[in-house]
């Protein structure tokens, strides 16, 4: 990056050998400079690449996701092909055609609950852990760009898992349909799919996302969520059992399975709490909201002690 | 008696090189530990610590193996670089435990408060580590390796992070110490922090010892390097002229006020500049050896490979 | 475009302050602070505790304070934003993303101060070469040693072009070459890449290497802003002048008394001497040769930066003394 002379050029004459040494010095920055209302784009694309960058972390989920597509879908193509030589079993068939979608969301949850467990509940500890907020305080990101930025890229992540299976179910269930009649009166299963594909994302983004800005450790934050969503949740999930349903909404894989089988008028089997609609969304919106909340106190905090250390 | 024996001493990590053949003895005083990073003067300090033992030949400390004799190493004071405290004790708490732990049966916590007192932590011993800034951190991590009143100190950059203020104190306390009749190990990055406590130094390259003793004569013995005299005078050249017949000097270079001289023997060089000046008449302004200091020294020993 | 020599780029001082004070409830970290900083390379200097992260936070707009303070002509309070665009920090403590390699760590960061995408990602490049990192950049940053993450951290700090560049303890952690590689690159930056630097350290002797202009910084106020010969004082009279001998410093300061000079003897090997009126170095070669005493060193008299700084520390006023 040194500033050379220009060369001499050869002897003048139109046949003499010329030479020429560049100036390779440095060139100030002369052009825009984004505006700050944009980094929130940055800061979700790169979250977006490093959770893409490891071959287990975010992608086994996704896997795993994919396998209960083919399982669900391949299940419900299966039935449908048969349907007509099954006989005393068609009653079954038809059931289960109908009803593949709104069980197969609990399972699409768990591979939700893998991409939080990999990625979303460390987000914030990490980024703490290992000085991240002084480096991105000391530049022109405000908090909530870093928030929104952190949410959105999570968001398309778990999306990809929790959100996108289930919408191409729904359009299988369309496929496999036998009239046109039909497809129009299952057209409503599609933004039915596309609600609890958002309220599942939300669940999945954005709680493990306040988790994690509770702790300053990596380790701390995935043990603390992993506590809370398996055991709390296993908890409540039992109370629920034995006192009232509602109490089983604050287990998030339920709540979302609640709304899906209201949405898609499914009856609770056996003994399992029926959750009421009201307080599933109840429990989420409460999870979503109080997260939220916590992610752009703790980050707005750390924009003023960030940047500076000990002086 | 000599303090520090090591004896054909190596270690390995698995695979990566500690020290290599260290042969080398340390007879008392304060002495500075130098060397690139990597090059084994941690492995050096821990193994006189006590904290791990050589994986070939021997080192020892007032003749005992510091690793497994426990009565030599409560002769040993050591203050690491990077310590993880008890942050929610007080000072005062802390190097009282790790007076205990350092063998003081009896009368820990007034040696603690003695300890603390030495390293100027009088006011401030009973306030809790958390708060500490790095200058006080460094002086009870201090505190700790002189409380138990031992006769050997390993002192692994003590002045890191310290600022100005606090750092000339905590040199001139290092001194103490050193007149007292303690042997003191002190290793840094900072050279000039190594040239206010000491001129006895060790370098430690590539795993191995490389020199040894007093920077001066060190200096004297890197023949590559003549050494270089500057002098800023009114009449550069008569000076030039007078000396480049002499056999000693092998380069004088112009510079804009003065000439700077290389010589093989700077003895015979300085009277015979002083000759010069005053048989020519001549107004010196300045006059001085740039490389003849530790920063010089170092690079010599340890920059183009490392050769003498 | 080519780089034009530093301070003809902007009209503004790099620093303004006017009566800057910052409460944190009961304490007062800066006390109405008055100061016009400007020039290539400034220390700034101050023991633990003296405010300097403060006021650190304060110019970069990420705390709100009473009073003024601008930077690059740009009002902290309310242009934060901007002039986190236009200054480049370099931290004291870690501050990496995990799993990044260097490149991918400045062109993030270029990208994070508004660069667009591809201009981010040349310049992290060449920030990268800048820095010696040329070979190593690609590899993830967690394997680096500590000369290497010092590097990246400041490679990230001029990704972004930025006209100053705060730098916090730029020589932790390294061992001598490379802190004297470290000191080259700081020098060089105002010429090669226009920027102004502010320096804190508490490695006085850097200062005295790189700086042109120093602050000091004490309980929250500013105790000296100027250059680094306006703290030393003018260079001594000539006739104050500080001798190194080979040996024996006072048998020569006896005979030098002799002669009319003022002497005092620092060491076995060293003194300092006041000439007489009218007398040149040359009344001291003459002594030495008729003592016999081998003349090494001869300097005028010159505090060094170490030794101003703990004067002016140790004139504040004795009520802000205490901690």
């Amino acid at each position: 990056m040194t500033t050379g002379p220009t060369g001499p050029t050869g002897p003048t004459g139109p046949t003499g050998p010329t030479g020429t040494i560049h100036d390779l010095g440095y060139k100030r920055y002369a052009g825009a400079r984004l505006a700050s209302s944009t980094r929130w784009a940055v800061i979700a694309r790169h979250q977006i690449s490093l959770a893409w960058k490891t071959w287990w972390r975010f992608k086994a989920a996704l896997g795993l996701s994919v396998i209960t597509l083919c399982i669900t879908g391949g299940m419900m193509v299966f039935a449908s092909d048969r349907k007509s030589s099954l006989g005393w079993a068609q009653g079954v068939a038809m059931q289960l055609i109908d009803t593949a979608l709104p069980e197969s969301i609990i399972w699409f949850c768990r591979s939700g609950f893998l991409v939080s467990l990999t990625i979303g509940a460390t987000v914030v500890a990490s980024d703490v852990q290992s000085g991240a907020f002084t480096f991105y305080f000391a530049r022109s990101v405000r908090p909530r760009d870093y928030v929104i930025g952190k949410l959105v890229g999570l968001c398309a992540l778990v999306w990809l898992v929790v959100g996108a299976g289930p919408l191409v179910i729904a359009g299988l269930r369309l496929g496999v349909a036998d009239s046109g009649d039909q497809v129009a009166r299952l057209l409503p299963i599609l933004p039915k799919t596309l609600a609890i594909g958002v309220i599942a994302t939300l669940a999945y983004a954005a709680v493990p996302l306040g988790c994690s800005a509770l702790f300053q450790n990596r380790r701390q934050a995935l043990a603390a969520w992993a506590a809370y969503y398996l055991i709390f949740g296993g908890m409540v999930y039992v109370l629920g059992h034995v006192a009232s349903p509602s109490i089983a909404a604050l287990d998030l894989p339920r709540a979302v399975q609640a709304v899906a089988y209201h949405l898609f008028d499914i009856q609770y089997r056996g003994r399992d709490p029926a959750i009421p609609l009201g307080a599933a969304l109840g429990s989420l919106a409460a999870h979503v909201g109080v997260t939220i909340a916590l992610v752009a106190y703790q980050v707005s905090r750390a924009q003023k002690t960030g940047v500076g250390g000990a002086s | 008696m000599t303090v520090v024996v090591a004896d054909n001493c190596s270690k390995w990590y698995g695979h990566v090189l500690g020290v290599s053949d260290v042969s080398w003895q340390l007879k008392g005083g304060i002495v500075g530990v130098l060397g690139p990073n990597g090059a084994g003067k941690s492995t050096l300090i821990k193994m006189m610590a006590g904290l791990v033992r050589p994986s070939r030949g021997s080192l020892t400390v007032f003749g005992k193996s510091p690793f497994s004799d426990v009565a030599v190493r409560r002769r040993i004071g050591y203050a690491p670089e990077h310590e993880k405290t008890w942050d929610e004790l007080t000072a005062l708490e802390l190097v009282t435990v790790m007076a205990r732990l350092a063998g003081v049966t009896t009368g820990a916590r007034a040696a603690a408060e003695h300890a603390l007192e030495e390293v100027g932590m009088t006011s401030a011993m009973h306030r809790r580590v958390k708060g500490f800034s790095k200058g006080m951190r460094q002086r009870t991590k201090l505190a700790t390796a002189i409380a138990h009143d031992p006769d050997f100190l390993l002192l692994d950059e003590p002045l890191t992070g310290v600022d100005p203020l606090a750092r000339a104190d905590i040199v001139a306390r290092i001194r103490k110490l050193g007149d007292a009749g303690k042997t003191v190990v002190v290793s840094s990055h900072v050279l000039y922090e190594i040239e206010a406590l000491t001129s006895e130094i060790v370098v430690i390259y590539r795993g191995q010892v490389l020199a040894e003793g007093n920077v001066y004569e060190i200096r004297k013995l890197i023949d590559r390097h003549p050494h270089r005299i500057r002098i800023e005078c009114d009449q550069p050249r008569a000076i030039a002229a007078e000396l480049a017949e002499q056999d000693h000097v092998a380069r004088i270079v112009f510079e804009r006020n003065g000439i700077l001289i290389e010589t093989r023997d700077p003895d015979r060089c300085y009277d015979q500049l002083a000759a010069a000046v005053l048989s020519r008449g001549v107004t010196v302004s300045a006059l001085g050896s740039p490389d003849n200091n530790l920063g010089a020294v170092f690079e010599y020993l340890t920059g183009e490979g490392g050769r003498r | 475009m080519t780089d034009a020599p530093s301070g003809t780029m902007i009209d503004a001082p790099l620093i303004e302050l006017a009566r800057l004070t910052k409460r944190f409830g009961p304490i007062t970290a800066l006390h109405d602070l008055d100061a016009v900083i400007d020039g290539k390379i400034i220390g700034l200097l101050g023991p633990n505790g003296a405010g300097k992260s403060t006021l650190l936070k304060c110019l970069l707009g990420l705390v709100p304070y009473e009073g003024e303070a601008r930077v690059l002509g740009l009002h902290a309070a309310t242009h934060g934003a901007e002039i986190r665009d236009r200054v480049g920090y370099m931290p004291e403590q870690e501050a990496f993303l995990a799993g990044m390699s260097a490149v991918e760590l400045c062109a993030y960061a270029g990208e994070l101060s508004g660069l667009p995408r591809t201009e981010a990602m040349q310049r992290a490049h060449a920030a990268l070469y800048y820095a010696g990192l040329e070979e190593k950049r690609y590899q993830p940053i967690d394997g680096y040693s500590t000369g290497m993450k010092q590097r990246v951290k400041l490679a990230q700090a001029l990704v972004h072009d930025p006209e100053i560049l705060f730098l916090d303890e730029p020589t932790n952690g390294l061992d001598p070459r490379s802190r004297d590689e470290m000191l080259e690159l700081i020098f060089e930056l105002p010429t090669r890449r226009s920027c102004a630097i502010v320096l804190s350290t508490h490695l006085l002797p850097d200062v005295e290497r790189v700086c042109d202009q120093v602050v000091i910084m004490h309980h929250g106020r500013v105790r000296f802003v100027g250059s680094i010969d306006a703290l030393r004082g003018k260079r001594g009279a000539d006739s104050e002048l500080a001798i190194e001998v080979k040996a024996d410093a006072a048998r020569l300061a006896e005979a030098l008394v002799a002669a009319g000079a003022t002497c005092q003897v620092t060491s076995p090997v060293a003194l300092d001497v006041d000439l007489p009126a009218h007398a040149t170095s040359e009344l001291v070669f003459r002594h030495a040769r008729e003592t016999g005493v081998q003349l090494r060193g001869l300097a005028l008299r010159r505090e060094t930066v170490e030794a101003a700084f703990l004067r002016v520390i140790a004139a504040s006023p004795e009520a802000e003394r205490a901690p």
